[in-house]
């Protein structure tokens, strides 16, 4: 299967980003009826070398060659023209539409002057029959589930005759039934003499997929494995190039004293009369599947989401009117699951998004003049703290990975010492070694008597960090389990509802 | 260490907006070079930057209401109907001079406050608010002034915006003073970098704890303010209201905020330069035209030529900000639940 010629060879790509290094002579291949896993932490140059395949950056050296021809794609049209398909994460469908209609979207065939909508209807139908998935050509897409969503995207790839597809993180918003659909087509497709290249966080896809597996770490491709003779202590070692840290002890319990009181909260749809009491110096986890209200709780008491009815005390005091700012005056800290939406502003730098919750501090006189020197030194103590790697409080923020991202975002709550921290998924999405900083750093603010309210879809995450452990399922709080007593399978069960 | 970094981020923005600071350079090279005597004469000179002050005044607040991503179309009447009515205070033996066109500065507040209210309180599209504004204000003014042309005979009008401290044109004073203040208050204080942050992420802004309605609602009461203070400049240079002052002048301001290198996206911009430099040129192309004896009319079609091509060239940018942000990333894009915006 995978003795063939290769069908994308990538050759010394190097590509630096101001005075940061992205890619640093990274040779790859990807060959026909092959799928080739990409791992590496969030920073070791995986999206770089996929946005230079796309066309969507260009390349500093090296070059690439398409069987045998070169291929120096300038947009994102030459890539698509040599059969190189993108799945995003980030579904690019238009909702409105039907299954067919965005399958052919590229270029419709017509009928006397029209979209000849009974072609379209029947070519996908026919497309989707080849992916052996079971959808409605003429259903609108926003009726669909994301799963199938992801599958209408597929057949929209092999429309244009793919020859080359990229799965980036396909799986994180699936069921395990569609996974499993996804995995069988993306079989299909390798049998048929496509090529595939597949990034993902989770090891056991990884090996449940693919025949190689390229692992890149500092921007660097520092080996590839043959899958069978592969496994999964090896490749994270690769990834990591260190030894894991072990686990982290707690020192001082939480106190009994109350923080936070959340009593009641309900909002329709999403939140169903949430009570709970979060203590002083408590790490609290909540846990909860992907539409169990585990988000719209974090955003409800930070008074992003309006509520319904409910009420949230801070210290005692009760909220009047539950707003970010006020939330943020009254000691709430919050860092979002989505970080680029809501925890950054990408335009600014590391400085300015350090200090954006805490300028108060920054700050001389009546009118809010800011001290440069002060917020210098603010922004440089907590990328200090946090082992933020950039060029300096200046760079700006869009241009730095994943974990270090993130880690401005934390670090701009810890500037303002919040005595409440909300984190919704703080370590989504960022490498292994930031993974650690990060948990250590949200013990190390319970220890010194901060409460967190934690919000995860890791298991292992949330028993690892939590004191207790909320479970919530479509918007209740069903269960409090003790992480000493609680295994993933339990916190499964109550989540799911059984099993 | 921070000097320098400043000093370079300066320099790359500067860089950005080469293409119009190189065009300012020829047109001024074009004028000197077809009339040196007459154009490169300092009155003249002096002349074009006094032209330029009121305008890049009204541009001052308008560049904050543009940073935030908003918009105010409602500053040429804002600008007229404080003018008017002061000229009916004066006229009436109200109130003195000065008085009066503190008057005028306080009814630009307030409609800075009204605009602020409605988009930010009653969520109203910023673009359609301010345009009613636009309307209601020419007929207040109109109705005020009886629709007809009001002077006031007394030189002290002209001491205001048209005279001179020592050797220094008080227009120029004015204009500099709150020019500075503009950038000073956009570049170095709690509320520009909040409305930098509001105008580049709203949602961003929000999560981290902004206000962004206070933030917002200021930017319109500070537009309200400079702008009627760009009503008074011009006032104070003829002494005289009709009912087409100001009318029209919400598109020049536009033009010179957007030429200067603000964003309409939002997230972007500076009075100092770049405001300043916009209401220069636009000065400098009216200036050169009459005295290298072009039609009147050419005028206005100049001035269409530049606004376009200041808006397209601001469409371009943002498309290159819209494309940087569109690149693939491995993990980061996960949609959190979407999130509701405030106006």
């Amino acid at each position: 299967m995978s003795t063939s010629a290769p069908f994308l060879s990538m050759q010394r790509m190097s590509k630096h980003f101001g005075g940061v290094r992205a890619l640093d002579e990274v040779d790859l291949e990807a060959r026909s009826s092959e799928v080739l896993a990409l791992v590496g932490e969030n920073g070791a140059g995986k999206s770089t070398l996929m946005n230079l395949l796309g066309g969507v950056v260009l390349a500093d050296q090296g070059s690439m060659a398409i069987e045998g021809a070169p291929y120096a794609p300038k947009n994102p049209r030459d890539a698509l023209r040599v059969g190189i398909s993108f799945i995003h994460q980030e579904l690019t469908l238009s909702p409105s539409l039907t299954v067919a209609e965005n399958i052919y979207i590229g270029g419709y065939p017509k009928r006397m002057g029209l979209v000849d909508h009974r072609r379209i209807d029947r070519d996908a139908e026919s497309i989707l029959a080849r992916l052996g998935v079971e959808v409605d050509a003429r259903a609108p897409v926003r009726e669909l589930s994301i799963g199938d969503q992801q599958l209408v995207e597929i057949a929209r790839a092999l429309s244009n005759d793919v020859r080359l597809i990229i799965f980036d993180e396909p799986t994180s918003s699936l069921s395990v039934a569609e996974r499993d659909l996804l995995f069988a087509v993306i079989r299909g497709l390798r049998d048929d003499g496509t090529a595939v290249i597949y990034i993902s966080h989770f090891m056991r896809e990884i090996f449940e997929i693919s025949d190689r597996i390229s692992v890149m770490r500092d921007g660097r491709n520092v080996g590839t494995l043959q899958t069978a003779e592969a496994n999964v202590e090896q490749v994270i070692r690769m990834m990591v190039g260190k030894e894991l840290e072990g686990a982290i002890t707690r020192e001082t319990p939480p106190k009994h004293e109350e923080a936070v009181r959340v009593s009641g909260l309900s909002r329709d749809g999403y939140l169903e009369d949430v009570s709970f009491v979060l203590h002083r110096g408590e790490i609290l986890g909540i846990w909860g599947l992907l539409g169990s209200g585990r988000s719209e709780l974090a955003r409800a008491v930070f008074g992003l989401d309006p509520v319904e009815r409910g009420e949230v005390m801070v210290d005692g005091v009760h909220q009047v009117r539950l707003s970010p700012t006020a939330a943020t005056r009254a000691g709430i800290g919050y860092v979002p699951e989505n970080r680029r939406a809501d925890g950054l502003v990408l335009d600014m730098n590391v400085r300015e998004n350090i200090t954006m919750a805490s300028l108060r501090q920054v700050t001389r006189g009546p009118f809010g003049w800011l001290i440069r020197s002060k917020e210098e030194q603010m922004a440089r103590h907590q990328m200090d703290r946090m082992g933020i790697v950039a060029s300096g409080t200046e760079h700006k923020v869009d241009n730095l990975s994943g974990g270090n991202q993130q880690k401005v975002v934390l670090g701009k709550w810890l500037a303002l010492r919040p005595d409440v921290y909300i984190l919704d998924e703080p370590t989504r999405g960022v490498d292994v070694g930031a993974k650690d900083e990060i948990q250590r750093t949200i013990v190390a603010v319970a220890e010194a008597g901060a409460s967190v309210l934690l919000i995860s879809s890791e298991m292992e995450e949330i028993l690892r960090l939590s004191d207790r452990i909320l479970i919530m399922r479509r918007g209740e709080i069903v269960r409090e389990v003790l992480p000493g007593e609680a295994s993933q399978e339990q916190l499964l069960k109550y989540g799911t509802g059984g099993i | 260490m921070a000097p320098a970094t400043e000093v370079t981020t300066r320099l790359a923005n500067a860089a950005r907006q080469r293409g119009f600071y190189v065009s300012f350079l020829l047109l001024f090279i074009v004028f000197a070079a077809l009339e040196p005597a007459n154009f490169l004469a300092p009155t003249n000179l002096r002349n074009i930057v006094m032209q330029a002050m009121p305008m890049a005044i009204i541009g001052t607040g308008l560049t904050i209401v543009l940073i935030t991503g908003g918009i105010d179309i409602s500053v040429g009447s804002t600008a007229f109907v404080g003018v008017a009515i002061a000229v009916q205070l004066i006229l009436h033996d109200v109130l003195p001079i000065p008085l009066a066109l503190l008057v005028a500065i306080a009814i630009g507040t307030l409609v800075g406050c009204l605009n602020g209210l409605a988009i930010t309180r009653l969520g109203v599209n910023p673009l359609i608010t301010t345009l009613a504004m636009m309307f209601v204000l020419r007929g207040i003014g109109q109705y005020v002034i009886n629709n007809s042309s009001l002077m006031v005979h007394d030189d002290r009008i002209y001491d205001f915006g048209a005279g001179y401290v020592g050797p220094f044109p008080t227009a120029i004073i004015w204009g500099g003073l709150i020019l500075v203040a503009g950038q000073m208050i956009l570049a170095k204080t709690t509320f520009g970098r909040h409305a930098i942050a509001v105008g580049s992420n709203e949602r961003g802004a929000l999560a981290s704890g902004v206000n962004v309605r206070r933030t917002k609602f200021l930017a319109y009461v500070i537009c309200g303010v400079t702008a009627s203070i760009g009503g008074v400049m011009w006032f104070s240079r003829s002494a005289t209201v009709d009912p087409a002052t100001g009318l029209g002048a919400e598109f020049v301001a536009v033009t010179v905020v957007v030429l200067g290198g603000t964003s309409m996206a939002g997230g972007e911009g500076s009075i100092i330069p770049g405001t300043l430099f916009g209401a220069l040129m636009l000065a400098m192309l009216e200036n050169g035209l009459i005295v290298s004896g072009a039609d009147p009319y050419l005028f206005s079609i100049a001035r269409a030529a530049v606004m376009f091509i200041a808006v397209f060239a601001d469409a371009v940018r943002i498309r290159r900000r819209a494309a940087r942000g569109r690149r693939i990333r491995t993990t980061d894009q996960r949609g959190g639940a979407p999130a509701p915006t405030l106006a």
